[in-house]
């Protein structure tokens, strides 16, 4: 029987909602002041109005404080869910009145890709889009990556907190306080902020020879969509806009910190001796080869690349901005569109696999990646032992733990759900006419949080089909568990007894 | 020892971070020379 | 060095020799974009818009973007109509021709609409694998220009009202939470 939720239910979870949106409406104003330096009139408007919403709006839903101060965990995942879908839409006011967008639904859709830092974008003439709102943007990566609740949790965390770090899909507990283990991601972010920016404005600075405050700008936007695996860019060619390797191998560095677990960056901070050894790692690296291997042979047998600095250094960048589902590109979609067989294969292999779990990367995860092989490698040795045989498979993972049927059926499941979240958008963009590959990879990319585009997202594609990679984009980011209980929620708020 | 809930990774592991941003760029190096090895069997292999 | 002497060079060669010399065909960027690989090596004209940074490097080439869409002609600040993302190219030029240029194409700018006449490289082999058009001559067909933009009344009215009433309804949680 289900139980419908009662008005302590629904004031817990407005008043979290509240406080949530109040904090992002104190995030906003830093783009706010970003827009005044600029001398930015009209964006500065529109930022005042985002601000005003969002903390209109968040104090609102704080007038009625519960009485009970505990989160359960549907609780935590509800207000987790409705946090991704109530942050891009008053997100997406300052975008809307840019002028920038045909229609509400497309600043929307750039606000879900922002927070869920897929990267995906549908902004028109992003080229002469005020700095301000470009910061927004990557801003929006940035809160996203970092995770809101994080950002909440780090101020104040509750009793019940740890549902809502939950429910943004983190599954490593750092530290055995929430606040601790939000503030240890805080930390991580910072110093990656401090080298990122200052090594992408130097470069910038000096090698590109950009003015100081471009310079900065660069390096800030670009910092923010790498570490966060987002994958906007200030300018519409992306990384290519660069022209330079020296500019590429920092961003990969950050994206490579990005597409690392946090679990893994404090095992890192604490000296990281069983580092090697730790099954996510094991599995990410022969992935990353494997799809390396697939791409560069692809390439290769295509003649694309003439030259060996050539064939390395775009096929590796586009490789590595895939599998760690940044989505950033050193070439146009009309190029990467081209890509036939196994360099397509290759990527869009690294794509769907994604970056490490509690990370900022998108995808069905390296830990069940690894796990899946482990469980299938070990059902092969049953069936070649002796019957009656029993097997007992360990793996290393922050410490020595067992693989149970019970985490199989798990990884198994969300995998399950990755995979048919990616033939969901595939067969919505067959249903539109558009080839089988540019509709594979587009809804892979949307559904992993990757970024890169073979051209189909376009201001011009149907609402449908945008709608069906907000919905990937939203489900990808959240793994699922928080989005079924939100369903759930609702579906019991209207049958419930 | 050092509570590492109250403390987090504390002051004195900042080395640590240093170390960490070290092997990501030693990452990325060591990226870039299997790319180049791999390119350059990619090539041999497709004339 | 031998790169910059090389530039220095054609410099000097484009002022000398007759205008009608490096005349070249005009390529619709779109075009060149889609047949990229075709255009390899080819001595090409492309008319846009100068826009993002001008990068002057180290090595004495000067690099930025060259938009051709249809906010170059009609910018969206001037109530150019929206017509989908941008298309532009990257170009890379000796520093004399740009640094005398209006200022890149930005939010507040349109840059200098220019015709480049160049070599279109494509996958460059000496630069691993960058597409890109290394100019040689910069015409200038129409200044640059700064646009007008205010902030629409109506938006930053209702924004400070909505500042103001949020600060009044977060005033009265912290009153009840004081309580």
């Amino acid at each position: 029987m289900l139980i419908r939720p009662s008005r302590e239910d629904l004031r817990l979870i407005g008043y979290n909602l509240g406080r949530i949106l109040v904090v992002v409406a104190v995030a906003g104003l830093v783009p706010l002041t970003w827009a005044l330096i600029a001398g930015e009139s009209a964006p500065t408007a529109s930022f005042l109005l985002m601000i005003g919403i969002f903390g209109a709006v968040g104090y609102l839903m704080m007038q009625r404080r519960p009485q009970a101060s505990r989160l359960e965990w549907s609780h935590g995942m509800v207000i987790v869910s409705l946090t991704w879908l109530i942050v891009p839409a008053i997100g997406a006011i300052p975008l809307e009145l840019s002028g920038h967008y045909g229609s509400f639904i497309d600043p929307y859709f750039d606000a879900m890709s922002g927070l869920t830092t897929t990267g995906l974008a549908l902004i028109q003439d992003l080229d002469h889009l005020a700095t301000s709102l470009n910061f927004w943007r990557h801003l929006l990566h940035f809160l996203g990556g970092q995770g809101i609740v994080i950002a909440v949790l780090s101020v104040f965390a509750g009793g019940g907190a740890m549902t809502l770090y939950y429910g943004e899909a983190r599954d490593e507990k750092i530290f055995p306080s929430v606040r601790s283990t939000a503030r240890f991601i805080w930390l991580v972010s910072v110093v990656h902020g401090a080298f990122g920016i200052v090594a992408l404005g130097a470069v910038g600075y000096f090698v590109l020879g950009f003015r100081p405050f471009r310079a900065i700008f660069h390096g800030v936007t670009v910092f923010m969509a790498a570490f966060d695996t987002g994958g906007f860019a200030p300018q519409s060619s992306s990384l290519g806009y660069y022209h330079s390797a020296a500019f590429e191998a920092v961003a990969a560095v950050l994206m490579i910190a990005g597409a690392l677990s946090f679990g893994l960056h404090f095992a890192l901070w604490k000296g990281g001796r069983k580092v090697v050894g730790n099954l996510e790692v094991r599995t990410i690296l022969a992935t990353f080869l494997g799809t390396l291997l697939l791409t560069l042979g692809g390439l290769a047998s295509a003649g694309l690349y003439q030259s060996l600095f050539g064939l390395s250094r775009q096929g590796l960048f586009q490789v590595l901005s895939a599998h760690s589902g940044t989505g950033f590109a050193t070439i146009p979609s009309a190029e990467l569109a081209t890509w036939g067989g196994l360099a397509f294969g290759g990527m869009a292999i690294a794509m769907a696999l994604g970056g490490m779990a509690s990370s900022t990367a998108g995808g069905v995860k390296s830990l069940r990646v690894g796990l899946t092989i482990k469980a299938l490698s070990s059902q092969v040795r049953q069936v070649l032992l002796p019957e009656g045989a029993v097997i007992s498979t360990r793996y290393w993972h922050h410490g020595w733990k067992q693989l149970t049927s019970g985490l199989i059926q798990a990884v198994m499941g969300v995998s399950l759900l990755y995979v048919a979240l990616y033939l969901l958008g595939t067969g919505v963009g067959l249903m539109y006419h558009l080839p089988l590959g540019s509709a594979l990879f587009e809804s892979v990319s949307a559904g992993a949080n990757v970024g890169l585009s073979v051209g189909v997202t376009d201001p011009s594609m149907p609402l449908a089909l945008k709608l069906t990679y907000m919905l990937q984009m939203w489900a990808g980011r959240l793994e699922f568990v928080a989005i079924f209980s939100l369903i759930g929620f609702l579906f019991s708020l209207v049958r419930g007894k | 020892m050092s509570d590492p809930v109250s403390k987090g990774p504390g002051r004195s592991n900042l080395w640590g971070a240093i170390t960490t941003l070290i092997l990501e760029w030693a990452v990325v190096a060591t990226l870039a020379v299997v790319g180049l090895g791999i390119s350059l069997l990619m090539l041999w292999l497709t004339g | 060095m031998m790169r910059r002497i090389a530039a220095a060079l054609i410099v000097v060669l484009e002022l000398l020799l007759p205008r009608c010399a490096m005349a070249t065909t005009d390529v619709d960027v779109e075009h060149l974009l889609t047949e990229a690989a075709a255009y390899e090596g080819q001595t090409i004209s492309v008319v846009g818009e100068l826009i993002g940074d001008y990068g002057f490097r180290p090595d004495g080439w000067t690099w930025t973007q060259l938009n051709s869409d249809s906010y170059t002609t009609a910018p969206l600040l001037e109530d150019g109509d929206l017509s989908g993302s941008n298309v532009g190219i990257g170009i890379r030029a000796p520093a004399s021709l740009i640094q005398d240029l209006d200022p890149p194409g930005d939010y507040h700018h349109r840059g200098p609409l220019v015709r480049a006449t160049g070599t279109w490289k494509y996958h460059d082999q000496d630069r691993g694998g960058e597409t890109y058009l290394e100019v040689v001559t910069i015409e200038v067909l129409e200044l640059g220009k700064r646009f007008d933009e205010s902030a629409d009344p109506i938006v930053a009215a209702a924004g400070v009202f909505l500042v103001l009433v949020a600060m009044w309804l977060g005033y009265r949680s912290r009153l009840r939470s004081a309580d």
